[in-house]
């Protein structure tokens, strides 16, 4: 009865953090095709009219953070962040299960420690709405919250891998 | 007791970068004065961070001092280098160091920032004269029309436009290869930087506007490592940098400066031009009133903007500094 | 606790903790931080550590990383790959290795428009490696050849290493980016003669060395070319005719095969766009979270001062100059096992550069040797930064051991190189000089 009940949580959680992954997978989309374009559009009006765009490089510096950091999360999901697996493929399936709660719980511990002292150092810069050093005005604060941003929705990724595999739930975490 | 601290520099080690050279020099004369007893243990090159992460590392006492520069964090620091907002300003280095050292004093807005950053300035020196290094000759005026220059910061981008040039927004690691390909024509930079990024290889023609020279290597200190030490260590670091702005001013920016020159002139395709007085007068005169519009700007945040600007101009001006115009005019 | 101590025993755990799986880039922030920590308190660690990853991350330089990374999943996703290397193969099907070698040639020649080895190991990852796999390569091979190619095109100018190595020690940027052009051909003609013998042992490009090619069935393969020789001559047109940087080059390239696909594949192009950045999205994340996590762990052992403190042993026992270089290589390669390539720079050369002058060693010839291997350190375990980018943009199945073992080959010929080039210094210095 129990662990139907936690199959239940568990599918309501993913369900969840699947919608916020996709979410920001068109966040980090967006801001792919955007720079892309920017750069595009500043070259050309160099190029071509001596008119760039105002302070395109620092514009760029504002928009890699949520490249860098939105899709964290979702990178977890499929699987794709980097480790060695050479310990956990020499040891028998029973212990694995182990090795990858440990990643997990690690992992799901320090996101969280990364979330918090992301957000301060994102609220910091946000009471006093700072500002970038560029010719026009670009808030500073905005690329910082990528990063609180990132690591909320990765923590709760770890949180999700950690009860699935306490459940007994292997098959969810990849 | 002897005390070692812990110092970052976000720029290169002091054989080839003006500003830690200042660094070095402060810490001798500290170690000196103090008969060994405070010493440094420096992270050069910007191993600790980079730039405008400095302010935060010493702010947050990870390192007990941080070389860097205010104005990258213009929000927590924006008087810090408010000398970047005259076109024309003084040149000498010893005007502009006696002049802002002036003005910490006469306002306390200075200090009180600093403050609220956990920090005490040990001291703020003067950099080198801003120049433009072009691939092609320019000489006057009118051969900015069209050249596409790279330059940084907030300003410097409006004051070149108005000269029919063209900024080009690039951070100081770019600009070699920009200049080479060809994608910027010229770089604006203090030639101490200009050294450091080898800008000359690829472009050696050299116009010296006399437009400024800004006060930009900060040094502070975490307000609990320096509480921390005894009353008369204080007054010998404090000391100590009056009296490198001082030397500075007076000497070492002075050689540095001549370095640079004769290391350009090896160069045979170096050539050097200075901007004439009529141009830099009619230059000074296209220019808007950035120090007017800076001073609004702070003014509307609490500061004294506009008696900032004025007093500015007027020790300078005491100093020997010979205005081309008159900035801060209340519309 | 001494620094020092605080240094070793922070390696140590870090090696524990990437041994039990946890994911790098956690592991390696953990462990910085900790670190950290231990030396400063709570407060400025947490401080430093945030500071760190949002700068590592936020910078105009490492713009080409998604967006060149993006250029080569569309470019892979829309088959022009495909196209290319069965062309390629049809020319070059019957000499043996070929496939491996146009790769390692491709890396030196993207190497001409890109500043970064990773950009590069992960450009060709993408788009060549799994048509050598598809011809016959040896996976672990293939993907090794793309992460240790990715070093040459941070050899070939321009040079993100080269030219923060001109800012923190005064050198010309134009002569170090020179200095890198001798190294670069070195490490291709190496790369390729490696690939040559393994082919010739191991026989991959089988397919098409068994049938006979007629002329006409290799005229037939040219349209294929066209994509990459349209891509190429915008990108090098663009970029030597000074229209845009090597930085805003990647944006370029993106486009250009965009429009490609546009035209080739009409409306499927924008599903192909779609699944694209979403790939891009998550190789660029697991990218900049390992990078973000090595800089905390880097900024960690810059602040122990455990490398000034190797460097000065070394230095106390009065080597001659071919014995220092040969030691102070091999600490380059055992910190290139555990730090990233610019901060390497940044806490060693400040070191390091004012003992060589001192020394009489010749600065571009040393800095080149510095360069090489950290460019070693890309595709050394258990921190290898080209091959975590690899593995970013492998097919599925592709595991991190196999383009770790892939790679061992081209480490050791990396050495041979640097041995060659500690012996012969006109190896760097015959364009400078
Ligand atoms: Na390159
Ligand atoms: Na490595």
């Amino acid at each position: 009865m129990e662990s139907k009940d936690t199959g239940g949580f568990l599918n309501g959680f993913r369900w969840i953090l699947d919608l916020s992954d996709r979410a920001m997978i068109n966040l980090t989309g967006f801001v792919l095709v955007f720079l892309t374009l920017m750069i595009a559009v500043d070259v050309s009006l160099r190029a071509l009219f001596n008119s760039p765009l105002p302070a395109s490089a620092e514009s760029t510096e504002l928009m890699m953070p949520y490249i860098a950091f939105c899709t964290l999360a979702y990178t977890l999901a499929i699987g794709s962040h980097v480790r060695i697996s050479i310990l956990a493929e020499r040891l028998p399936s029973k212990y694995r299960v182990h090795l990858e709660w440990l990643a997990s719980a690690v992992g799901f511990g320090f996101s969280v420690l990364l979330t918090y002292m992301s957000w301060d150092f994102f609220w910091e810069s946000f009471i006093i709405r700072e500002e970038m050093l560029a010719i026009i005005k670009l808030p500073w604060w905005v690329g910082k919250f990528a990063m609180p941003l990132g690591f909320f929705f990765i923590s709760l990724r770890y949180l999700f891998n950690l009860m699935a595999l306490t459940a007994g739930r292997a098959d969810q975490v990849k | 007791k002897p005390v070692s601290l812990r110092v970052a520099s976000a720029y290169p080690p002091p054989a080839s970068a003006l500003a830690s050279k200042h660094l070095e020099m402060w810490e001798q004369m500290v170690t000196e004065k103090t008969k060994g007893a405070v010493t440094f243990k420096n992270f050069w090159g910007a191993s600790l961070g980079k730039l405008p992460e400095h302010l935060s590392l010493v702010q947050s006492g990870a390192v007990d001092i941080a070389l860097s520069y205010g104005w990258y964090t213009p929000t927590k620091l924006p008087l810090e280098n408010f000398d970047y907002v005259f076109p024309f300003g003084p040149t000498d280095p010893y005007i502009v160091a006696k002049t802002m050292r002036t003005l910490n004093e006469e306002f306390p807005q200075f200090k009180k920032d600093l403050e609220k950053q956990n920090c005490v300035k040990m001291f703020q020196t003067p950099g080198t004269t801003f120049v433009f290094l072009s691939k092609t000759p320019i000489t006057k005026l009118s051969d900015f029309k069209g050249s596409k220059c790279a330059v940084i910061g907030r300003y410097f981008g409006r004051w070149i436009g108005v000269i029919g040039a063209v900024p080009v927004a690039a951070p100081g690691s770019e600009r070699f290869t920009m200049l080479q390909t060809g994608v910027v024509d010229s770089s604006f930079n203090p030639i101490d930087l200009a050294y450091t990024f080898k800008d000359v290889e690829q472009a050696p023609y050299c116009l010296d506007p006399s437009l400024l020279v800004t006060s930009w290597i900060s040094c502070w200190m975490n307000m609990k490592s320096f509480q921390k030490l005894p009353a008369d260590v204080q007054k010998i670091l404090l000391n100590a940098g009056i009296d490198i702005e001082t030397v500075a001013g007076k000497d070492v920016n002075h050689k540095w400066s001549d370095m640079i020159w004769a290391e350009w002139k090896k160069n045979p395709k170096f050539k050097y031009a200075k901007l004439s007085d009529a141009d830099r007068k009619a230059w000074a005169e296209k220019c808007e009133d950035v120090p007017a519009e800076w001073a609004a700007e702070v003014s509307a945040q609490g500061y004294p903007g506009w008696e900032l600007v004025k007093r500015f101009q007027e020790v300078s001006g005491q100093l020997g500094h010979k205005w081309v115009r008159t900035w801060g005019v209340k519309k | 606790m001494d620094p020092i101590v605080v240094g070793i025993l922070g390696i140590i755990f870090l090696l524990v903790v990437i041994g039990l799986g946890i994911h790098i880039g956690i592991a390696l922030g953990l462990t910085g931080f900790l670190g950290i920590m231990m030396i400063t308190g709570f407060a400025p660690a947490a401080r430093l550590a945030m500071e760190s990853m949002y700068f590592t991350n936020a910078s105009y330089a490492l713009v080409t990383l998604p967006l060149f990374i993006l250029m080569g999943y569309l470019g892979a996703g829309g088959g022009i790959s495909k196209t290319l290397y069965d062309g390629l193969s049809k020319w070059t099907g019957r000499i043996k290795g070929s496939l491996g070698v146009a790769t390692i040639l491709g890396c030196a020649g993207f190497g001409a428009v890109c500043g970064s080895s990773i950009v590069t190991a992960a450009v060709f990852a993408k788009v060549s490696a799994p048509e050598m796999v598809r011809h016959g390569y040896d996976r672990k091979i293939a993907y090794g050849i793309c992460a240790a190619g990715g070093s040459i095109g941070m050899l070939i100018p321009p040079s993100i290493l080269a030219v923060l190595y001109g800012i923190l020690t005064g050198l010309s940027v134009g002569k170090l980016l020179l200095a890198g052009i001798g190294p670069g051909i070195l490490l291709t003609a190496l790369f390729s003669l490696q690939i040559i013998i393994y082919s010739y042992r191991n026989h991959p490009d089988a397919g098409a060395a068994e049938k006979r090619i007629t002329w006409k069935e290799r005229f037939a393969t040219i349209p294929s070319f066209w994509p990459v020789i349209v891509t190429a001559l915008i990108i090098f047109g663009g970029i030597f005719g000074g229209v845009f940087s090597p930085t805003e080059a990647a944006a370029f390239g993106t486009l250009v095969i965009f429009f490609l696909l546009i035209t080739t594949k009409g409306g499927k192009a924008w599903g192909m766009l779609k699944s694209s950045l979403r790939d891009t999205a998550s190789t660029s994340a697991m990218v900049f979270l390992t990078m973000a996590g090595a800089c905390v762990f880097s900024r960690y052992l810059a602040i122990t001062g455990i490398s000034e403190k190797v460097v000065e042993i070394i230095l106390a026992l009065k080597l001659g100059n071919f014995m220092l270089m040969v030691l102070l290589s091999v600490v380059f390669l055992a910190l290139g096992c555990l730090m990233d390539s610019i901060s390497m720079m940044t806490v060693m050369i400040p070191i390091l550069h004012p003992v060589v002058m001192k020394l009489g060693i010749d600065p571009y010839y040393f800095a080149l040797i510095f360069i090489v291997a950290t460019q070693v350190g890309i595709i050394t375990p258990p921190f290898g930064l080209a091959v975590f980018t690899v593995k970013g943009v492998a097919e599925a199945g592709v595991t991190l051991e196999e383009i770790f073992m892939g790679s061992m080959a081209f480490f050791y010929i990396m050495c041979v190189s640097l041995l060659l080039m500690i012996l012969f210094p006109v190896i760097t210095l015959f364009l400078i000089r």
